[in-house]
């Protein structure tokens, strides 16, 4: 290996293992070259002055990263946090019975819907009932309307009133999803209770 | 326990394992963190990007696939990246070594004019490692630093095994040109005249 041959390979063969048969080479060509083993032994101060720049970091700095990450991660998700918290005893029981109000109030609501779509209640009682106005149809002369019309005596007409009971499949309907929207209030108020 | 074994028992809902994997590395996590940063000021960022780092790869932990790269690889890749983004961030913000007071410790009590020599020549070499280029640092650091073998150098920085080499080469020549000056110039150049 000549001169020009061992300056090429220093910076290849720096880190090579000394079993390597290029690096063996080079360093035989370096104990007889003073130039060559001059750039051999700069590279080694530089090597060196880069080892002498690492960062040791002590056990406890790490430990405050873990520990930041930890609660960062729990926080953000507070169902993951361990131990007491999805099987905590008294909240299983609350969540039991909060997930029964639950499917009974779904239940209602699919019957209503079943009943609102399949036994339609009759046009008449649907009108004095809710307050429906009738429409009429453009082009025929046989419309009449059941709405009594007060004329324009002016006098106060009176509102249209949404007469809806216990007997409209809608109302149990409304009152059904209201329910599920307070257990499931409930649920996710008790959840950030219980991590806190 | 093995990594991908604790990968596993997090994925099925044992978080607080996650705790136990970030101790096997938090501290090789900071260090690169440290090294990538350009200067000591930003010592508290470090701090933060590395629970970034932490925190980005539990939220990514269920696309984490052995096949593709060892967790340890991952994680130097995610904490790059969050480097990365950061210093974009502060590009404007870089801070000579003078200005950020960074002196590093001498390991053993030497004279004062030693470690006055010694000092200079660490704020060099820190200098010429932060003026190379992102990809050649990345390269050098992790090879100088975390002792990795080119084939984890090169799935961190996305690069094939020969691209390693070929950063290496130019980041230590690029490093030794710019200690050069520094280093006993005159024996070199006396024992170049003896031959």
């Amino acid at each position: 290996m000549n001169c020009r041959e061992a300056q090429e390979c220093i910076p290849l063969l720096w880190d090579a293992p000394p079993t390597h048969p290029r690096r063996i080479l080079l360093e035989q060509h370096i104990e007889t070259c003073p130039y060559c083993a001059a750039e051999w032994s700069l590279w080694q101060e530089s090597s060196q002055l880069m080892h002498d720049l690492k960062e040791e970091i002590s056990e406890e700095r790490a430990e405050v990263i873990n520990v930041k990450v930890m609660e960062r991660i729990y926080l953000e998700s507070p169902w993951l946090m361990p131990g007491d918290g999805k099987s905590a005893g008294t909240s299983a029981i609350v969540r039991h019975r909060l997930s029964l109000w639950i499917a009974c109030f779904l239940a209602v609501f699919l019957s209503s819907v079943l009943y609102f779509t399949m036994f339609r209640t009759p046009a008449d009682i649907t009108v004095a009932q809710s307050g429906i106005v009738e429409t009429g149809v453009a082009g025929s002369m046989e419309w009449t309307s059941t709405y009594p019309i007060l004329g324009s005596e002016g006098g106060i007409i009176e509102p249209l009133v949404v007469n809806m009971g216990p007997t409209h499949p809608q109302y149990w309907m409304m009152l059904s999803m209201l329910g599920v929207g307070f257990a499931v209030f409930s649920l996710t108020r008790l959840n950030r209770y219980r991590r806190s | 326990m093995t990594d991908s074994q604790l990968i596993q028992e997090i994925k099925q809902g044992n978080t607080e394992l996650y705790s136990e994997l970030m101790r096997r590395y938090q501290r090789k996590i900071l260090a690169f963190v440290y090294h990538m940063l350009r200067n000591s000021q930003m010592e508290l960022i470090a701090e933060d990007l590395c629970s970034e780092t932490f925190y980005k790869a539990f939220r990514s932990l269920h696309s984490f696939r052995e096949v593709d790269a060892s967790f340890s690889t991952w994680l130097y890749t995610i904490a790059r990246n969050t480097v990365l983004s950061e210093l974009r961030k502060n590009r404007a913000g870089n801070v000579s070594l003078e200005e950020s007071g960074y002196t590093p410790v001498a390991p053993f009590e030497v004279a004062p004019e030693q470690a006055a020599l010694r000092k200079e020549r660490m704020n060099l070499v820190r200098e010429a490692i932060n003026n190379l280029p992102e990809k050649q640092r990345s390269a050098l650091i992790l090879r100088e630093y975390d002792q990795m073998d080119y084939q984890e150098i090169a799935e961190i920085l996305d690069q094939s095994v020969s691209s390693v080499k070929s950063l290496l080469f130019r980041a230590r020549s690029s490093v030794k040109l710019q200690l050069e000056s520094y280093f006993n110039e005159p024996e070199v150049e006396e024992q170049v005249e003896r031959v």
